[in-house]
This record gives C-alpha cells, sequence and structure tokens, in this order.
C-alpha cells in the first residue's frame, strides 16, 4: 500500500517541529528546502524559544577555576534533561572564528590542530536572555565580546565597543520586546561617562554621553552588571548602584521583560518609564510588580524587594 | 434515563452514519455549537471533510475515552494499539481532529508522529511526511555540515 501523504500540510509540520528539541531540528533541515526555510524563520525561531522555554537547559559557567591568565578559557557546562557535557568556546586564529568544542573533545590532541589550541578565553559570561548569552573577555589586552547560542552552538563575535582602558567592563545583555532585537548595553567611567549599545540587528556599537552628571537629581551611578537571569518568561537583572533618569536615557520594562536599555530622546522611542517610590525615575532596576520578580537594587526598592532565587547569575 | 435516548447522528462526506450518544457528542465544540443552533437530535449533522474510515476510528477513540471506569492503564493501551496506522491514516484522523476542534485527540497524534522521527535517519522522516529530497547531494552536504554537532 502506498503510504505517501501527500501535500502534508504545513501547519502540522509546523506544530510536529515546534516540539521538536533543538538538536532533531537542525538536524531536519537536511530534509528539504521548504523545512529549512521554515526552520530558520524568525517566526518560527520565536515561538519554537515560547514553547519550550519552560524548561531551559541550565548552563554553568566556571570562570574561577584556574588562574589569572587572561588567555584561560574557562569550561562552561550544558545540562539538559538528556545529558550533560561541558563546552569549551574557542577562538580559532587561521579560521578567525569562535567554535564550541565538547571539552572531551578539546582534551584529545588530534583533530585540533596547534593553533587552534592557541586560544583564548572568554572570561566572563552574562545571560540567559532569550537562550542568548553574552561572552567577553581579553584577548592580547583587547576586549572582546560574541553572543553564544548554546543550544544551536554558536558564538557570534561582535566588534569590540571601545579601545578598553577599564579593566572592568560593565556589561548588561537584554532584548528589544519590539524588535526581538539583542541588545548589549557597556559603560564606561573613564576618561569620560559613556554608554555604548549594541544592537545585533545593525551589528554596530553606538556611544552615547551621559551627560549633566552633575545635576542633583540626575546621578549616574551604575557601578556594576552581574548578569542577567531568566527564569519562566521572567528577566532578573542584577545590578549595583543605580541610574537615575537624566532626560538622555529610558529604562524600558514590559510585562516579562526587564533589561537595561538606553535610548537617546533625539533618536529613539521609548516604551514607558519607571517611576520609582521616591517619585523619581530610573533608567535601571526596574521591577514589574505584576509578575512577583525583582531586582537586587537595594537602593531603589527598600523593603519592596520580594525573595527571588537569581538562577543563573553570576556574582563575581 | 433520559439522556440515553439522546442519540445525534453525524453523517460524513460518504454518506456513512454514525450515532453517537449527545453526552458524548457535545464535548466537542463544534458539535456543541451545531447543537445549541438547532435542536437536532432528529437531525443530522453532516461532516463535509471526513470520511467514513477516518470517523469510523475517531469514534472509536472517543467511545474509549468518555467510558466510565475506564482506568488509566486501560487508556494508555488503548491508546498504543489505536495509534498503529499508517503515517497517511494518522495524519487523516489529524485533519479530523482539528476539523472537529477535538485537542485531546490532534495532541495524542502530534506526539505519535514525534515519536515516529525522534532519533530517525533523515531518510526516515522524508518518508514519514511523503517528502521528495529536493537537495543536490552538495548542496545537502553543505546544509549538514553548517550544524554537523547535531547529527553525532
Amino acid at each position: 500500500m502506498d503510504d505517501y501523504v501527500a501535500n502534508f500540510p504545513e501547519d502540522i509540520v509546523n506544530e510536529i517541529l515546534l516540539r521538536c528539541p533543538v538538536k532533531s531540528m537542525l538536524r531536519f533541515k537536511c530534509v528539504c528546502k521548504n523545512w529549512y526555510v521554515l526552520i530558520k524563520t524568525p517566526d518560527f525561531v520565536q515561538q519554537h524559544l515560547k514553547k519550550n522555554c519552560r524548561s531551559p537547559n541550565h548552563l554553568i559557567y566556571d570562570y574561577d577555576n584556574g588562574d589569572d591568565d587572561d588567555d584561560y578559557c574557562g569550561p562552561m557546562t550544558l545540562i539538559s534533561e538528556e545529558n550533560s557535557q561541558t563546552f569549551l568556546a574557542v577562538y580559532s586564529c587561521r579560521r578567525d572564528s569562535w567554535r564550541v568544542f565538547k571539552i572531551e573533545d578539546f582534551d584529545k590532541p588530534p583533530p585540533f590542530d596547534k593553533e587552534v589550541r592557541r586560544t583564548y578565553g572568554m572570561k566572563y559570561l552574562i545571560g540567559y536572555v532569550d537562550g542568548l548569552f553574552l561572552m567577553y573577555g581579553n584577548m592580547n589586552s583587547v576586549l572582546s565580546c560574541a553572543l553564544l547560542n548554546p543550544a544551536t552552538r554558536v558564538v557570534r563575535r561582535f566588534p569590540d565597543p571601545l579601545p578598553m582602558i577599564d579593566q572592568y567592563p560593565y556589561f548588561g545583555l537584554g532584548i528589544d520586546p519590539l524588535t526581538n532585537d539583542f541588545k548589549v548595553v557597556n559603560f564606561f567611567h573613564f576618561p569620560c561617562d559613556l554608554a555604548a549599545v549594541y544592537s545585533c540587528r545593525r551589528d554596530s556599537w553606538r556611544i552615547f554621553k551621559i551627560e549633566d552628571i552633575h545635576k542633583p537629581l540626575s546621578v549616574v551611578d551604575v557601578k556594576r552588571t552581574y548578569g542577567n537571569a531568566y527564569l519562566n518568561g521572567n528577566y532578573y537583572k542584577r545590578t549595583y548602584g543605580n541610574a537615575y533618569l537624566n532626560g538622555n536615557y529610558y529604562g524600558l520594562l514590559t510585562r516579562n521583560h526587564i533589561s537595561t536599555f538606553f535610548y537617546s530622546t533625539s533618536g529613539e522611542k521609548c516604551l514607558k518609564r519607571l517611576k520609582g517610590q521616591d517619585g523619581r525615575e530610573y533608567a535601571d532596576g526596574a521591577i514589574d510588580y505584576d509578575v512577583s520578580c525583582a531586582l537586587s537594587n537595594p537602593y531603589n526598592y527598600g523593603g519592596e524587594t520580594p525573595p527571588s532565587p537569581y538562577p543563573c547569575s553570576h556574582n563575581p | 434515563m433520559m439522556s440515553l435516548g439522546k442519540l445525534i447522528t453525524l453523517k460524513t462526506n460518504d454518506n456513512e452514519e454514525f450515532k453517537l450518544d449527545k453526552t458524548v457528542a457535545v464535548k466537542l465544540e463544534i458539535i456543541k455549537n451545531i447543537v445549541q443552533d438547532v435542536d437536532c437530535t432528529s437531525n443530522v449533522i453532516p461532516l463535509p471533510n471526513i470520511d467514513g474510515k477516518t470517523m469510523t476510528k475517531v469514534v472509536k477513540y472517543w467511545k474509549k475515552h468518555s467510558e466510565e471506569g475506564v482506568t488509566e492503564v486501560q487508556l494508555k493501551n488503548f491508546d498504543q494499539d489505536f495509534l498503529k496506522m499508517s503515517h497517511s491514516e494518522l495524519h487523516d484522523v489529524h485533519l479530523a481532529a482539528k476539523y472537529l476542534d477535538d485537542n485531546q485527540l490532534k495532541e495524542v497524534i502530534i506526539q505519535e508522529f514525534l515519536d515516529r522521527i525522534k532519533g530517525k535517519p533523515i531518510e526516515e522522516i522524508r518518508e514519514v511526511f511523503g517528502i521528495v529530497n529536493d537537495y543536490t547531494p552538495e548542496e545537502e552536504e553543505e546544509v549538514r555540515r553548517e550544524n554537523a554537532w547535531a547529527f553525532e
């Protein structure tokens, strides 16, 4: 009997693929061109993420393991239900690209040549935001950043923000829920106060000068971003210090997204301003009271911070 | 026993008739809507998108799942047996479940398809969905290389 389903409608294929693990999906790109296109569609990726985000894989990044050698590359452990594997993010000089290897493979002498072995480590890791991590570290004393998607094991390096003078850059990673664009924010405090915002879509940095720093109510004092964490559709962001709005920068908040975004008044739109309890507006340290999650910003929300586990956060 | 007499007749596109207890039938959104619109205990509800062969399976599933006192284990065994059908038959049942807006049955079938393709070689997956490979060998190799680790 001919068991051939002619014209298998796309919606059932869609529904089936949405339930597949990422690894299977990457394999299924080989089935036919239609499937390839479907699996790569941003809409499909978003749906898949939404459907599967309730049980995220956990990635444990151990950057304290070892000495202070800048070239040291800390291992990351990706734990999924089926198996746990340790990965190394590796920069290949020859190919000028990043790759992610299983640590078992890396320890074997072949097939990795000497050049690949001369690698540099991304010492710091921030995330998880919609499946992505931000990695950064010093390579040859120059700051380097990349986005890591542990599910697809893709590492995308992006341009260095600025010639780094600051030894300890303060990065934050977030997603713009309007455009689904990943953004990275970086603060500079020397020689002057700057915020640099990288947009994944534009693949470029924009530099905003933090002005009016001496005006009484517009203190910008973001000391440190410890990292973002993601749990059950909520983002957690840990900060130390705070940034008050001063006309040039806005914090962005939607129901399920808490991120640090900075927008210039002249350029892009601001979604929502946040009012702190003291009536001042904050550009950082936002809290969505509806979904009972909180930020560890002890200065802003004294007494109002509900207990919160901060999974995946990396507190240096 | 008033409810016992309340039967609803469903008629498929190849004129097969299925008599169902109303309490079973109105669990389905689409039937419920029709029943509410017209008091049609005597009337016949046409199902223009479903054939008799498929409807037989759907009705078998409904009857078992609305049986009184049926245990979890029994249902599990029944489902296992029920899903032993060809890819195209399974697909037909999915279409019927979709038309009848039966989310439970739809979910069961999607899960069965998932089980059928899980860990299977690409060639077998094409078979399940009746897909003709439209890649050249070089193109396929290229796509394979994009995520070589997924094939390990």
